[in-house]
């Protein structure tokens, strides 16, 4: 017999509830005490944190909707954008120690070789723009659009250099930037959600739909991803033998039922899901109607190169239009497939790069100009760009030459650009040295880009913050400036 | 004591003047409101009144000996604080005055005669002194800074020079250097209040420099003091702006850099200088060459929000444009179910002067319910694509002399709407695309309207 553990018994079964309220007062004082100083819920929530509706936008907006083209997986600036000759003369030389000592990279080890460009470039437009001819369409538009070569971030993984970009935290649980938005400034339609995702490429991101997720935000303020093909969103159609009738008095009763546990609970999460059993009665009307591609003229679907049906960028980058058009305040566009290691024949710059470059560029050169000849361009800003950029080095995973020309993860530059909603069209920003790894002139931050998108839709970025846990958050945390050159 | 030797020992008790400086003067006013309360209620508070007193003068002395320890170290104007020293002493000795009176006045006819006045001293010098402690401390705009014309003039202060802020005429000195420094460092470098005997009130005194000799050099602000303080890092103990104060802004820095480097003139306007896009946003950052928009200078009471709950009720989402905004941007849902009327219409009229922005695109608007946008004076942009509109419509449109943007794409107007565009003297910006005007209506438009852009599609 063990004597310890015979005496613990012994010991357990004279400890009664009475030992647990004796011993327990002083910790149940003071989760009391906190919830009656303090206006948290005991439980991490809040209570009254609700913004008054009135208190955005701060300034006078330029934007008041936003496409986000998010291309998962990390296009090469270089070979799109940055043009760097000096880099073509480096081709295949041993890269310098000096630029590898006391670097982590994703798949890099030991001493790899510099790669020179694989697509030549040309100057574009008024503005002189340098584009390669990866991007033929593209290249029609560079006075447009504001180009920021200086881009840099701090995470060199897919997963959370893609949650830093889209929730301004590298750890999951943040609010994502559409959700911001929309719990600012609301929808412009109530008949469709505020923010819309939709994937492309074959994948959803590897950030997975903590991209798009509320965080501690309402929930009601998570992007709600439409699907390519069968219905836009999961059951939005009534099933056989229910008719509209039957669905709207059902729902009445549930938010009966649901406003009778509010009252007794007080839980915003209660609220939140009236008003989503609300929005997706509005929904089974309003989402096919907007997402049926075939409403468009021939024309207009040429135009993007978008085909009915398709799971594709084309019919992504029409629908972000259509949806735009219809006051959603946040589209959300993921392509996946950029990240060109050169471990295969479809992830290599020459081959691979070349097939996606063909997927978005009519598409998103059709974007630009659809919302121009519309008049949306004014008030609708565009962004395109990675999660980060790619080394100015080859890949040379596990020490060996790789089959196909690949570059690394890069977080030290790289290059997005932006158009509309009042971004300077026909400029160049920032600048790399002359083989592309460090940003040397100008150079923009992740919290920067997004300090920047809030500034154009008349939201100060360090005045925009939700109380949860005790303690004001922000998109930007702590850092961003708004890059003013930027701006008209 | 030897941790004070390699102090000033002087500064370090004299700072705490400003903070000791409160206590006599809130024990001398008490006692002088329970006075006046034991005279008007006639209640008896002799003996709140004489320890009040006491405590006053009692703390008025240490504040005198804390005054004159920060005062030893110099850098105040010596007029300011004569007066400033004199009053504070007088108060003191007063108050222990009126405090032996206080228990005098009981007993003695000539105490009871004089302790009314003596009341009234005290508190005429301490204003006087307070006055002047504050002007030491602020310096001697800093009260009336922001007061009304006629309150300023009654102080007799000159009536401040009206700041320029357009680019083209603003004074590179006046109105932007000397903004800076009055904002941000002059509380400690003015008239009353030279610390480290260096003033930036004026040319003269700027170009004078400190006690270390000029703190300026043209065309050389690297090599200038006053751009090396401004630039250190924020906790070296020769930082500027000291003791906690704000720190210039990176953009006023740089304008001051700027400055000092185009040659430090006191006489010349910006556009004299040479000014790159960089320093056209640093000076738009303190209040030059912003533009001035119509909607900018409109100034409209709010309007009521049982009004606005009304136009709610008819379909309509209207809201302020900004927070601070009392102007309307309002647009009606293409979802609606009930198409737009007269009723509807003039309901949205009783907001008419504060709406600036209008969207119906893909709304029918019928021709009898344009001339109703027609009276939205202050209408600056028109959404109106795909809304049906028609030639005689858009000629209704001509009354909005302030408009600047509007989109009619997706109409079927023709060439006869032109002459109505061009009556548009505002307009900037102009969509065009799927209507049926021509290429020679479009140059007719653009012949009449220099600064307009429009688009047509492709």
């Amino acid at each position: 017999m063990d004597l310890y553990n015979e005496a613990q018994k012994r010991k357990l079964e004279f400890t009664t509830r009475r030992h647990f309220l004796k011993q327990c007062t002083t910790g149940l004082g003071g989760i009391a005490l906190s919830s009656l100083i303090g206006p948290q819920n005991v439980f991490g929530g809040n209570i009254n944190n609700s913004m008054d509706p009135g208190a955005l936008p701060h300034f006078l907006p330029k934007a008041k909707r936003v496409i986000y083209l998010h291309m998962a997986g990390a296009p090469s600036q270089l070979e799109l954008f940055d043009c760097k000759p000096a880099l073509k003369k480096l081709h295949d030389l041993d890269c310098p120690q000096s630029l590898l000592e006391g670097k982590r990279f994703a798949f890099i080890q030991g001493t790899p070789k510099m790669l020179g460009p694989q697509f030549d470039f040309k100057q574009y437009g008024q503005s002189g723009t340098y584009i390669s001819d990866a991007l033929p369409h593209f290249s029609s538009i560079v006075d447009e659009v504001a180009v920021v070569k200086s881009m840099h971030t701090d995470e060199f993984n897919h997963a959370p250099a893609q949650l830093l970009l889209q929730t301004g935290s590298a750890r999951s649980g943040r609010p994502s930037m559409g959700a911001w938005v929309t719990y600012g400034l609301g929808s412009e339609n109530e008949n469709l959600p505020g923010y819309m995702v939709l994937v492309s490429g074959g994948k959803n991101p590897s950030a997975g739909k903590n991209a798009w997720g509320s965080g501690f935000l309402p929930s009601e303020y998570q992007g709600v991803q439409c699907r390519n093909s069968g219905d836009p969103i999961l059951y939005v159609s009534n099933p056989n033998g229910m008719s509209r009738d039957i669905r709207k008095k059902s729902l009445k009763a549930i938010n009966e039922i649901n406003e009778s546990q509010h009252k007794e609970f007080n839980d915003d999460e209660t609220l939140s899901r009236i008003s989503q059993y609300e929005m997706a009665f509005k929904m089974q009307i309003s989402v096919p109607d907007v997402m049926d591609v075939s409403k468009e003229p021939d024309y207009i679907r040429d135009m993007y190169g978008a085909k009915q049906g398709e799971a594709s960028f084309a019919n992504n980058c029409l629908l972000a239009r259509r949806l735009v058009e219809q006051g959603v305040r946040f589209v959300q566009l993921y392509h996946w497939g950029w990240d060109m290691h050169g471990d295969s024949k479809a992830n290599s710059l020459n081959e691979g790069l070349k097939t996606k470059c063909e997927e978005v560029d009519q598409s998103m050169t059709a974007l630009v100009k659809d919302l121009k000849q519309r008049g949306l361009l004014d008030d609708t800003l565009i962004v395109w760009g990675g999660e980060f950029g790619r080394t100015p080095m080859r890949e040379n995973r596990g020490g060996i030459i790789m089959p196909y020309y690949g570059r690394d993860h890069h977080t030290e530059a790289y290059t997005i650009w932006m158009a509309g909603g009042g971004i300077k069209g026909g400029i160049s920003y920032g600048e790399t040295d002359e083989i592309g790894y460090y940003g040397i002139k100008d150079k923009v931050h992740i919290h920067d880009l997004q300090a920047t998108i809030l500034n154009q839709l008349g939201i100060n970025h360090e005045k925009f913050t939700y109380n949860f846990q005790g303690r004001d958050f922000r998109l930007t945390d702590v850092h961003g400036r708004v890059i003013k050159d930027l701006l008209l | 004591m030897v941790i004070f030797l390699e102090t000033n020992i002087y500064q370090f008790f004299g700072r705490f003047h400003a903070l000791i400086v409160h206590l006599p003067i809130g024990f001398i006013i008490l006692a002088v409101i329970f006075e006046c309360l034991a005279w008007k209620k006639k209640v008896d508070l002799k003996l709140a009144i004489s320890y009040a007193l006491l405590i006053g003068a009692l703390f008025g002395v240490i504040a005198v000996v804390l005054g004159l320890m920060l005062a030893s170290d110099g850098g105040y104007n010596i007029d300011t604080l004569n007066l400033h020293k004199w009053t504070g002493i007088s108060t003191t000795i007063v108050a222990f005055l009126l405090f032996f009176l206080s228990k005098k006045k009981e007993t003695i006819l000539w105490a009871k005669k004089i302790y009314p006045v003596m009341m009234a001293l005290v508190i005429i010098l301490l204003s006087i002194a307070g006055h002047y402690g504050g002007n030491l401390t602020h310096g001697s705009n800093y009260l009336f800074e922001h007061a009304p014309a006629s309150i300023r003039a009654m102080a007799g202060i000159k009536p401040a020079r009206e700041r320029i802020t357009t680019l083209d005429s603003a004074l590179v000195y006046e109105d932007v250097i000397h903004i800076i420094f009055e904002k941000k460092c002059n509380v400690c470098h003015n008239n009353d209040k030279a610390k480290g005997d260096l003033l930036l009130v004026d040319s003269e005194s700027i170009l004078k420099g400190g006690e270390n000799g000029k703190v300026v050099i043209a065309g050389n602000a690297s090599k200038s003091e006053l751009y090396r303080r401004i630039t250190l890092d924020p906790n070296h103990k020769e930082f500027m702006p000291t003791e906690g104060r704000t720190p210039l802004t990176n953009e006023e820095t740089l304008l001051i850099k700027w400055w000092i480097d185009e040659g430090l003139s006191f006489d010349k306007k910006i556009v004299e200088l040479n000014i790159t896009d960089r320093i056209k946003g640093y000076l738009q950052d303190v209040g030059i060459g912003l533009k001035r928009t119509f909607i900018g200078s409109l100034n409209l009471p709010q309007v009521d929000e049982n009004i606005l709950d009304s136009i709610r009720a008819e379909g309509f989402k209207i809201k302020t444009i900004t927070n601070k905004s009392t102007l309307l941007e309002v647009n009606y849902s293409a979802y609606n179910k009930n198409p737009l009327n007269q009723d509807k219409m003039n309901v949205l009229l009783s907001a008419k002067e504060n709406i600036t922005w209008v969207d119906f695109s893909r709304v029918p608007i019928q021709e009898n319910l344009i001339s109703t946008i027609g009276q939205l004076e202050n209408l600056t942009e028109l959404r109106a694509n795909n809304s049906k509109l028609t030639d005689k419509g858009v000629k209704q449109l001509t009354q909005l002399k302030h408009l600047e943007y509007l989109n009619v794409y997706g109409n079927p107007i023709s060439d006869i709407s032109v002459e109505s565009f061009q009556k548009l003297s505002k307009l900037k910006k102009l969509y065009l695309w799927k209507t049926n005007i021509s290429e020679q209506g479009i140059l007719k438009i653009k012949d009449s309207l220099p600064q307009i852009n429009i688009i047509t599609g492709e």
